[in-house]
């Protein structure tokens, strides 16, 4: 499929991440005030629990903490949805003949659109814990991009998966809760020892939530050699995922459609 | 991908097989599944082939059929070409553009406005957004939802939603356009619009596929058909021939016919039944059939109303009846403005008087309605000739066909007759008859029963979905059922119906015996009377009321009816109209006091009837309460 003809779906991408983004009940305030909720709670929680302990290792714990929920709420939520995009739209691809990313990107873009929602939330937060705007700000963009990237490829990796295995819903529950624990998304890297440190940090993950919390809280640039290393993988990982969206493309199709 | 050079092949299907894994593991496939599949070495899946051996082309500006029983493999053949799906073995070229109008409205938000959802469409279907704002305004034009684009997508009812993924689609500029059973939904007028748009894409050079169970419009549409056959092509070409090898293997007898051949066979069977009537009467005069009673003195009284008719009735004119009569006479004259004038019955025969008739005649009397119901009987002749004398239209009425006066059947006696039988009271398949006695009659029945829709495929085709247009069918024109039934009525009514005769007698000879309790009506002697019911008139001054009679008949399983109890006259809605003498005691005595017993019961029954009516009358039921 040439360049001319994928680009009238740039127009669908828009509309279904506008579709996507309205029904999971965010079009309205009301709905987007419940999916803070969850963030929230889980962020008083931790904090209660581990002010005491890891507050001695962190600065602005609060601030580290709620950054890192945001972020990985994000991942992990567009992951779960991005893999059942297939199954869940069923008919549609019974239906329309259009490029079956589309699909995977535009849940995952609405999850993003809602996780801006909840920043624009965070930063009087931020403000409000003593955190200080600067330059580095400039650069969230940037962080945003890779993240959005490399979940993107995640998903869409995973919902190919998905399609195949009805199993992978459950394997991918099963990962993803131990991402959780493996990403420092409620506790320092500095914790650890040197070794789990390492390998900890290989994930592009951790490099995005730190890299974000650095730019945040310590207004610091990011390492022009993890950017490079990070838009690599993003570029990877997406490229991977069409390469093998297209190869199996048919076989997803008969999968669903039959 | 564009067509080979000036070939204008628009899909080319060679040697093409569709095949399916199915298998109970693979149903849900799982990937610890697989993982134990790899390690044991086995494999549990079936093939199963969809399609196979499909071999057609098709030019730009054909349109193609496909037709075929659930699970022929029509909906894959579809997916395959939109290249939704990927054949197993051989190839489908599509050279342009193309998407399967499925059911389109799947992909669609119900939460979303219809505005919102027209966008989404288009974007399904790959419209640019420039292309989408100019034709948005003829897409909406289109589906008619113009009021509607605000509402949300649920609130429409599924005939309306799915005009919207459609009325997108035709404008999609697609180059080769599937279509799925998308025709379904729609009524009548939205589905004619979509057939004349097909029509117009293929003027186009656009190529049209569709998959359909309704074999009318694969007829209608489509040169040429594929009919597959558990997954093979079974037939291709002529698709006329494609639908009558369906037919013929689906077992299903061809009762959709193409509404002309329905049309055709409804005029042949009329006009067979008509004839068949004129037999019985002896006479060539016009003769009507319409669907029922009521209607057949609609289009009586009507004729005479006719402004083209010397002599006609017009408003204000009096009309003198009996008012033992059935309940829509009076509001079929008052509906014309004519004034129906009482007069009571004759307590001997249960009908009109020659001697009440003349003392009613006015100023204004133009016509007289003379009803023939429930075996009763008037002296016919003398009234014709009262009529004649006083320059009176005569208007004969009755509900049993095969009575006869002067060995003449009735209806042969009045300028204009109208004759009915219901078949059952709950019979849909109802007839009627009108005869006038004048040939220029004849038109003005016809023009009647053209009715103002014209278009006689909706007035004939009683399958018709618009449910307006079923009951404008039904009225005046009759079903095929219905002129069944009247065929049948005519042939038994010819048979020396001895048997009637026999019962009447039968129960003649039954209440005779009773004089103090019950009078029977007393035809004159040149009648014959062959109604299906025997009527009988309780006394006032009886034993036993008529709610107890009948009761007790319930009781004894024996049928027994009374006449029209809830009478617009006897509720005083006609009173006022042209009253004269406001005696009417007999004919209150007659809807009041009367029984009808089903003529059939002495033949089925046997003496039941008249033993369970003895046991009641000599005290000696044991239901006595």
């Amino acid at each position: 499929m040439g360049k001319k003809d994928y680009f009238p779906y740039w127009n669908l991408f828009w509309n279904m991440t506008r579709v996507e983004f309205k029904l999971r009940d965010q079009g309205t305030l009301l709905g987007f005030l419940w999916t803070l909720l969850h963030p929230a709670l889980i962020f008083i929680v931790l904090y209660i629990l581990f002010i005491k302990w890891l507050g001695h290792f962190i600065d602005q714990y609060a601030a580290y903490l709620i950054i890192g929920l945001l972020f990985w709420n994000f991942f992990h939520k567009a992951t779960c949805l991005g893999l059942a995009t297939f199954k869940r739209r069923a008919l549609l691809m019974r239906n329309y003949k259009f490029p079956r990313e589309i699909m995977v990107f535009s849940t995952v873009a609405a999850v993003f659109v809602s996780t801006a929602l909840e920043i624009a939330v965070l930063v009087p937060l931020l403000w409000l814990w003593g955190v200080k705007p600067n330059w580095a700000w400039t650069l969230l963009p940037l962080w945003a991009l890779f993240l959005l990237s490399i979940t993107m490829g995640v998903s869409l990796l995973l919902a190919i998966l998905a399609a195949q295995f009805h199993d992978m819903e459950r394997i991918w529950d099963v990962i993803s809760t131990a991402l959780f624990y493996l990403t420092p998304v409620f506790y320092p890297l500095n914790i650890l020892s040197d070794r789990n440190k390492a390998l900890l940090s290989a994930s592009p993950l951790t490099m995005i939530i730190n890299g974000i919390r650095d730019c945040l809280i310590s207004g610091l640039f990011p390492d022009p050699k993890i950017c490079w290393l990070l838009a690599g993988l993003s570029a990877l990982c997406l490229g991977a995922g069409l390469f093998l969206m297209r190869r199996y493309e048919h076989r997803i199709a008969d999968m669903i459609i039959s | 991908m564009h067509s080979p050079k000036n070939s204008g092949i628009a899909v080319q299907v060679e040697n093409l097989g569709k095949s399916f894994l199915i298998g109970a593991e693979n149903r849900h496939p799982t990937l610890l599944g697989r993982l134990n599949r790899w390690v044991r070495g086995t494999s549990p899946q079936k093939i199963l082939w969809a399609l196979q051996e499909i071999n057609f082309e098709l030019r730009r500006g054909e349109i193609l059929g496909v037709i075929g029983a659930n699970g022929a493999g029509k909906s894959t053949l579809l997916l395959l070409i939109a290249q939704i799906l990927s054949p197993s073995e051989g190839q489908v070229r599509a050279y342009g553009r193309t998407s399967p109008f499925f059911q389109l409205s799947a992909g669609l938000q119900p939460e979303l406005t219809v505005l919102e959802n027209f966008s989404l469409c288009a974007a399904l279907l790959g419209i640019r957004p420039a292309a989408f704002k100019k034709n948005l305004d003829g897409i909406i034009a289109f589906s008619g939802l113009k009021d509607y684009l605000y509402a949300k997508y649920n609130e429409l009812s599924t005939g309306l939603a799915a005009r919207l993924p459609f009325s997108t689609a035709i404008h999609a500029d697609l180059d080769i356009i599937l279509v799925d059973e998308m025709l379904a939904v729609g009524d009548q007028a939205f589905q004619s619009k979509c057939k004349r748009s097909f029509l117009d894409l293929r003027a186009q050079g656009k190529t049209i596929i569709i998959v359909s169970h309704n074999l009318d419009m694969i007829r209608e549409l489509c040169p040429t058909t594929l009919y597959l056959k558990n997954g093979g092509a079974s037939y291709l070409g002529d698709s006329e021939e494609a639908v009558q090898l369906y037919i013929r293997d689906m077992g299903i007898a061809s009762n959709k016919r193409a509404p002309a051949d329905v049309i055709s066979e409804h005029l042949a069977l009329r006009q067979k039944v008509a004839a068949c009537w004129q037999g019985w009467f002896r006479r060539q005069e016009p003769l009507a059939i319409s669907d029922s009673f009521i209607s057949s003195l609609w289009v009586a009284i009507t004729s005479l109303t006719a402004p083209s008719l010397a002599g006609r009735l017009k408003p204000g004119d009096e009309i003198i009846t009996t008012p033992f009569n059935y309940p829509g006479v009076a509001g079929v004259l008052k509906s014309y403005g004519l004034v129906p004038v009482f007069i009571d019955v004759d307590p001997r025969t249960f009908n009109m008087n020659e001697e009440r008739l003349k003392s009613a005649l006015g100023e204004r009397t133009r016509a007289v309605l003379l009803a023939h119901l429930a075996g009763s009987c008037a002296p016919i002749d003398r009234i014709a000739q009262l009529c004649r004398s006083q320059g009176l239209w005569l208007i004969e009425l009755n509900n049993s066909v095969a009575d006869k006066y002067q060995e003449r059947p009735l209806g042969c006696f009045g300028d204009v007759s109208a004759c009915g039988l219901m078949p059952s009271l709950a019979d849909p398949h109802a007839w009627g008859l009108v005869l006038a006695r004048e040939a220029s009659f004849g038109t003005l029945f016809a023009e009647l029963l053209k009715t103002g829709y014209g278009d006689e495929i909706r007035v004939l085709d009683h399958r018709h979905d618009d449910p307006l247009i079923q009951t404008l069918g039904r009225r005046p024109w009759p079903t095929m059922q219905g002129l069944d039934e009247c065929q049948r009525a005519c042939e038994s009514s010819t048979n020396s119906p001895s048997a009637i005769i026999r019962a009447h007698k039968e129960y003649q000879g039954f209440f005779a015996r009773y004089p103090s309790e019950f009078m029977i009506p007393e035809p004159p002697p040149e009648a014959e009377i062959f109604t299906p019911y025997f009527s009988v008139l309780v006394r006032e001054t009886a034993t036993f009321s008529v709610p107890r009679i009948l009761n007790h008949l319930y009781l004894n399983k024996i049928k027994a009816y009374r006449y029209f109890d809830g009478h617009g006259w006897l509720a005083g809605h006609f009173t006022q109209s042209g009253v004269r003498n406001s005696d009417f005691k007999h004919s209150l005595s007659l809807h009041r006091q009367m029984l009808l017993f089903p003529i059939e019961q002495v033949r089925d029954a046997g003496n039941n009837v008249f033993n369970s009516m003895a046991d009641l009358l000599e005290k000696r039921s044991p239901i006595d309460c």
